[in-house]
């Protein structure tokens, strides 16, 4: 026995040795990730990253102790009930929800480039950009809250993306307004560093420049949030009732309908998704805008380009639809939005009418193709 | 050739005095009352260890360790008197709380098993094991104190409160020393003492020091309390297994020419395990801001680990089942290590979907799969703990298997072995390892 127990205490102690290693690399108060996606290290200075992150820090705080500059009108209470890390309180009452839920895949700073982000394909989401896929609200507007919230609720099902259908609805706001929190900051940060790196802005940063990017980034971005939600009808797209369909007869003529309309030259859509709707088009290389500036001409271009961003590059696939289901809802009504809308940042383009442009399809064109995609599946 | 017992390290010549106090005389077997005892004890902590992992798996699944933010207290209240209504209210508080008591609960098993251990039984291997149990339970509560508190411990308002866990520490290392040491004052001035006093010492030193340079970061605290557990509950295990009657009856082991082999692969399966409890560890208590490739990567070194333990348990179970006819307890072992290896491998690929969804290469080539993960669901949260709860449980098979293949089986000391064995014969004409033995 003396020997048995010796040998397990060293493979015990050689288990520990290989353990330990590399376990020091958790950080108990995480920063945001200065965002230099696509630009070489050594084009950003240290004085310029200090002075972006010194900025940054004094508009937004830090992932611990957010803050919020006036005007912006997002809830505060609500972001602070999101940040920080993990904890609850005797009542029940959560702390910290974003890094629970959320950070090992869209990071701490919304990147969309957590540890765990290269195991999914698509990556999770980078919020920094302020695009959102799934929406109810026009191609050029920025999403509701409650999309945001929809998706939450939802998932996105075949993606790593889960449904948080059993927290309560406190947490789930306090998470879209934490999201909506770093896509701003987000979106701010960008701005400032176009005008550090790019327009080449005196540093250290005065006390004009700062109210500039506050006006011209911060506050302008949160108004386009503001104006969506107190205006919601000038920027939902309304989603007209399906036509009910007496027989038979009359349903598999609006999908001969939808078949024609689907093969058009004008809506484009066998160029991806092929001509019986299995998802093996022509064009199969095809990226969301994430990835699009990792491409290149040649491979070796591509290469060389992909090493200027966190996450390799990574190609879309095309939804086949004789799965039967989507990933922005699989109701007629959410294929209906995705056809009229399209799904942002992707080559998905919006079908249905814009202001100021007549579309590509109508509203009932847009039935007919409802109509076809979900008859792919034996669904109607 | 003769072959000396296997206990000749700790036991004195026939013909000398008895030189530990508690040791009247180690060469005949520990009577069968003496270790009763200790062998119930070893089964109660082992049988409270178990829930106590998987309570803590659903403290970690719930990500519900912050729930209570003071330690060793409970919302200020001492922990057993916490107001029974609060506990059972909130869901998280409840998961912590009870971690915390039933904590205690195996605390307490494991004192009471150090006391019986170090009183009743005659081994001075099994002093040992008690002393390490003892340790090695104040260590892990000192652990998920720290994990809890973090840096706040050196504020001076509870800057006490490690101090009766350390000092715990020092009283059951100074029990130990006296328990193990010569009587009287020459004996207690020999070097062999003065050496023990500083390594046992040393090595609290060291875990003090480990504890307080750890103390900031604790997601590194978590994964440690996370690697200790499995292996305190082994130790609970092992404990069981040479404290029972029929380890202390098996003085005559049996001899078989692959009692080498199936004493390196049991041990090497316990070790493959554990390793892969700790890459376990890493993938659960990955750091928010880790870089992105650190998932990839430790979810890699779990896959490729988990077929070689899969490779490595087959083949032990395949000797078994042949050479091993006349064994039945190890048989019985080792079956159910393969058939909870089998069981964890099941609950790996359903802790991996209902986390993160079905891999894309599985819904593109071999099935049409929409499936949508649902965050904290029944499944999830029982699936990934089940997980946590029968990876311990695997550890503890494969220590015991090992245990009584180290018990039950002996190289035969005239045959030669089944392959050429650099060790076989010696200038003596005796096997190294018989000549160990």
């Amino acid at each position: 026995m003396p020997d048995a127990i010796r040998t397990i205490q060293r493979a015990f102690l050689v288990c520990l040795a290989l353990a330990f290693p590399g376990c020091k690399s958790a950080n108990e108060s995480p920063s945001f990730r200065i965002n230099l996606e696509g630009r070489h290290p050594a084009e950003v200075s240290q004085t310029q990253r200090d002075a972006i992150n010194q900025t940054m820090e004094e508009f937004f705080g830090t992932p611990d102790k957010p803050r919020l500059p006036e005007g912006t009108g997002l809830d505060l209470d609500r972001i602070m009930m999101a940040a920080g890390p993990v904890a609850g309180n005797a009542d029940g009452t959560q702390q910290g929800l974003f890094r629970q839920h959320c950070a090992t895949c869209h990071g701490i700073s919304g990147d969309g480039a957590g540890a765990l982000a290269t195991t999914f394909n698509p990556y999770p989401r980078d919020f920094r950009r302020g695009t959102f896929k799934y929406t109810t609200t026009r191609a050029d507007a920025k999403p509701l809250r409650s999309d945001l919230q929809r998706t939450l609720l939802r998932g996105i099902p075949g993606t790593g993306m889960p449904s948080f259908s059993e927290l309560p609805t406190g947490q789930l706001e306090a998470l879209v307004e934490y999201v909506v929190y770093l896509s701003l900051r987000g979106e701010t940060e960008q701005y400032l560093i176009q005008l550090v790196l790019d327009e080449g802005e005196y540093l250290p940063l005065g006390t004009d420049a700062k109210e500039m990017i506050l006006e011209d980034a911060t506050l302008w971005v949160a108004e386009q949030w503001a104006d969506v939600e107190q205006n919601p009808n000038e920027y939902i797209v309304p989603v007209p009732p399906r036509p009910v369909y007496a027989s038979d007869a009359q349903f598999a003529e609006s999908v001969a309908r939808g078949k024609r309309l689907y093969s058009s030259k004008d809506a484009q859509c066998v160029q991806c998704h092929g001509p019986d709707g299995a998802g093996d088009g022509e064009d199969d290389e095809i990226y969301d805008d994430w990835n699009k500036p990792k491409k290149g001409v040649t491979p070796e271009q591509t290469a060389k380009l992909s090493r200027l961003y966190t996450l390799p590059i990574q190609k879309l696939r095309a939804r086949d639809f004789r799965e039967g289901a989507f990933r922005g809802g699989s109701n007629p009504e959410d294929l209906y939005r995705r056809v009229h809308i399209g799904i942002k940042g992707t080559p998905m383009p919006a079908a249905g009418p814009q202001p100021g442009a007549k579309g590509v399809f109508t509203p009932q064109d847009i039935w007919d193709v409802v109509n076809y995609v979900l008859s792919l599946s034996g669904e109607d | 050739m003769t072959h000396l017992p296997s206990s000749t390290r700790h036991e004195p010549p026939p013909n000398k005095p008895p030189r530990f106090r508690s040791m009247p005389d180690t060469t005949k077997p520990t009577p069968q009352g003496t270790t009763r005892a200790a062998h119930y004890a070893a089964w109660i902590l082992a049988c409270t260890t178990f829930p106590l992992i998987w309570m803590g798996g659903l403290v970690t699944t719930y990500a519900a360790g912050m729930a209570v933010p003071d330690w060793p207290s409970t919302y200020g209240y001492n922990l057993f008197l916490y107001p029974l209504e609060s506990w059972l209210q909130v869901w998280d508080v409840f998961l912590e709380h009870g971690h915390r008591l039933l904590g205690s609960v195996v605390g307490i098993a494991t004192i009471v098993l150090a006391i019986l251990l170090w009183r009743r039984d005659t081994r001075p291997t099994m002093w040992w094991v008690a002393g390490i149990a003892l340790a090695g339970v104040c260590l892990q509560g000192v652990l998920g104190g720290l994990r809890v508190v973090g840096s706040k411990i050196f504020d001076t308002e509870i800057a006490w409160m490690p101090a009766p866990v350390f000092l715990t520490i020092a009283a059951a290392a100074l029990v130990f020393l006296v328990q193990a040491i010569p009587p009287g004052a020459a004996g207690r001035r020999k070097l062999g003492f003065w050496i023990r006093a500083a390594i046992v010492s040393g090595l609290f030193a060291a875990l003090a020091w480990f504890g307080i340079a750890a103390v900031e970061d604790r997601l590194f605290l978590a994964k440690v309390h996370g690697c200790t557990a499995p292996a305190f509950f082994a130790l609970a295990a092992g404990t069981v297994v040479a404290t029972s009657p029929r380890w202390v009856e098996s003085s005559q082991p049996t001899e078989t020419p692959f009692a080498t082999r199936l004493q390196c692969l049991t041990t090497l399966a316990a070790g493959a395990i554990y390793l892969q409890i700790i890459l376990g560890a890493n993938l659960r208590h990955i750091a928010p801001n880790a870089a992105p490739w650190w998932f990839t990567l430790w979810i890699w070194l779990h896959v490729i680990v988990a077929c070689g333990i899969v490779l490595l348990i087959l083949w032990l179970f395949v000797t078994a089942r042949r050479h091993t006819p006349n064994e039945p307890l190890l048989r019985r072992r080792i079956s159910l290590l393969a058939g909870l290896f089998a069981f964890q491998l099941l609950l790996g690929v359903t802790t991996w979907v209902t986390n993160y969804g079905w891999p894309l290469w599985f819904t593109e080539n071999i099935l049409a799969v929409e499936y949508t993960v649902v965050a904290e669901s029944l499944w999830q949260a029982l699936s990934t703990t089940a997980h946590v709860g029968v990876g311990s449980l695997c550890l503890a098979t494969a220590t015991s298997a090992a245990l009584w293949s180290q018990r039950l089986l002996k190289f035969p000391s005239a045959s030669p072995p089944p392959r050429a064995d650099k060790y076989r014969n010696t200038p003596t004409g005796q096997s190294k390892r018989n000549r160990r033995q």
